[in-house]
């Protein structure tokens, strides 16, 4: 009995997908408009964003000053490049007078409404590598429209708070505030931090005034740490 | 010398998904959505063996599906139009309309179960890994769903 429902379910099964039949012919495929998903049309406006913004980058216009990292800064761990479309991750550490850092704000973007990112807060061991030091998950909204006025956005080449912050906000975008007493060992460990979605990475950041002024001048271009030499 | 790169789906496979998706209640431009996507994703993440590019399409398929429903629940419009006009139609008489109506009964969970197993041919330890959940899950599922499917069967089906 039950071998003979499941046949029979899988007989349905068969008949009713024959609903869906193979696309018209190809010619007849390229006459029509394509359809573009909503997924891709951001991905596209991405793609655009992307390329002003490494055109804009290249110019130097994100070459200091501002509190934003800039967008060429997320790089996969392997030193890929960025797929360009795909911009998920988007932070702002704010530092205390001394130095020491009080928050970092995440902004991270989705393509998919109401989607649950996870986001790991990551410490940088003596070797290089990372290891995680705080988990959480944001929530994100509805998908909004992309870059509101064009690819280079509404408030022009400022850096700061200009194209890249409106343009990141297509999409669906939820947003973290992370503070550094719940990470693990808080801001006592010495080296340099850092935020990751998936397979993307933020710049890195230091924690501890102590570590903000090394040789390296790891922070470059947000220029918030320097206070210490 | 250029090269033209191989789509991850050929047609017959690229039509199976598509049909994975419709049993799955997703019609129109909602299938076209989805294809883009795992079109995407494949370009994000390609499949480790291109060879089970279909079954590896399906899985994704089916979890784009049930995502849609749960984003559709969320906004308190569950059922497509075209399968509520399908439910109100008179009592269905064959096995096709039978297993119509009963997919669109079943919870997304069941209903995802259902096609890959007898539409997609997966076993239940390649669903339960699809899907992240124990094969008990799995099998239960599957019981409860061909429960519901059977009601509606046809009498000369159930002979």
């Amino acid at each position: 009995m039950s071998d003979k429902t499941e046949d029979q379910i899988r007989e349905g099964l068969k008949l009713l997908a024959e609903d869906v039949q193979p696309p018209e012919g190809a010619a007849e495929r390229r006459a029509g408009v394509p359809r573009i998903s909503r997924r891709v049309g951001v991905v596209l406006a991405g793609a655009a964003v992307c390329a002003t913004l490494g055109g804009l980058a290249a110019a130097g216009t994100f070459s200091g000053g501002g509190n934003h990292p800039a967008l060429a800064d997320l790089v996969r761990p392997s030193g890929g490049p960025m797929i360009p479309a795909v911009i998920p991750l988007w932070i702002t550490p704010h530092y205390a007078s001394d130095g020491t850092l009080t928050s970092v704000d995440a902004r991270v973007r989705s393509s998919t409404a109401n989607d649950s990112i996870v986001l790991n807060v990551m410490h940088s061991t003596p070797s290089g590598a990372g290891t995680v030091v705080y988990t959480t998950q944001v929530s994100t909204g509805a998908v909004s429209s992309s870059c509101p006025s064009g690819a280079t956005g509404a408030s022009g080449p400022t850096g700061a708070s200009g194209p890249a912050q409106n343009c990141f906000n297509a999409g669906s975008v939820g947003t973290a505030t992370l503070v550094p007493s719940d990470w693990i060992g808080g801001c006592q460990r010495t080296g340099h931090y850092w935020v990751a979605v998936g397979d993307f990475t933020s710049e890195r950041f230091t924690c501890d005034a102590a570590d903000s002024a090394g040789p390296t001048g790891a922070l470059g271009p947000t220029g918030t740490t320097t206070a210490t030499g | 010398m250029r090269v033209r790169k191989q789509p991850l789906l050929d047609g017959a496979a690229a039509l199976r998904v598509r049909r994975v998706l419709y049993l799955n209640g997703l019609r129109g431009g909602e299938i076209d959505d989805a294809m883009q996507e795992i079109e995407l994703r494949a370009i994000e993440r390609p499949p480790r063996n291109r060879r089970a590019a279909t079954s590896w399409a399906c899985v994704v398929a089916t979890n784009l599906a049930m995502d849609v429903h749960r984003r559709a629940e969320r906004d308190e419009h569950f059922l497509p139009a075209e399968e509520t006009a399908v439910l109100d139609a008179a009592e269905p008489t064959g096995l096709r309309d039978a297993i119509r109506s009963g997919l669109a009964e079943l919870p997304p969970e069941l209903r995802a179960t259902i096609v890959l197993r007898f539409y997609a041919d997966f076993t239940v330890p390649e669903i339960a890994t699809a899907m992240a959940v124990p094969e008990g899950t799995i099998k239960s599922r599957l019981h409860r769903a061909i429960d519901e499917l059977r009601e509606r069967l046809p009498m000369e089906a159930m002979t």
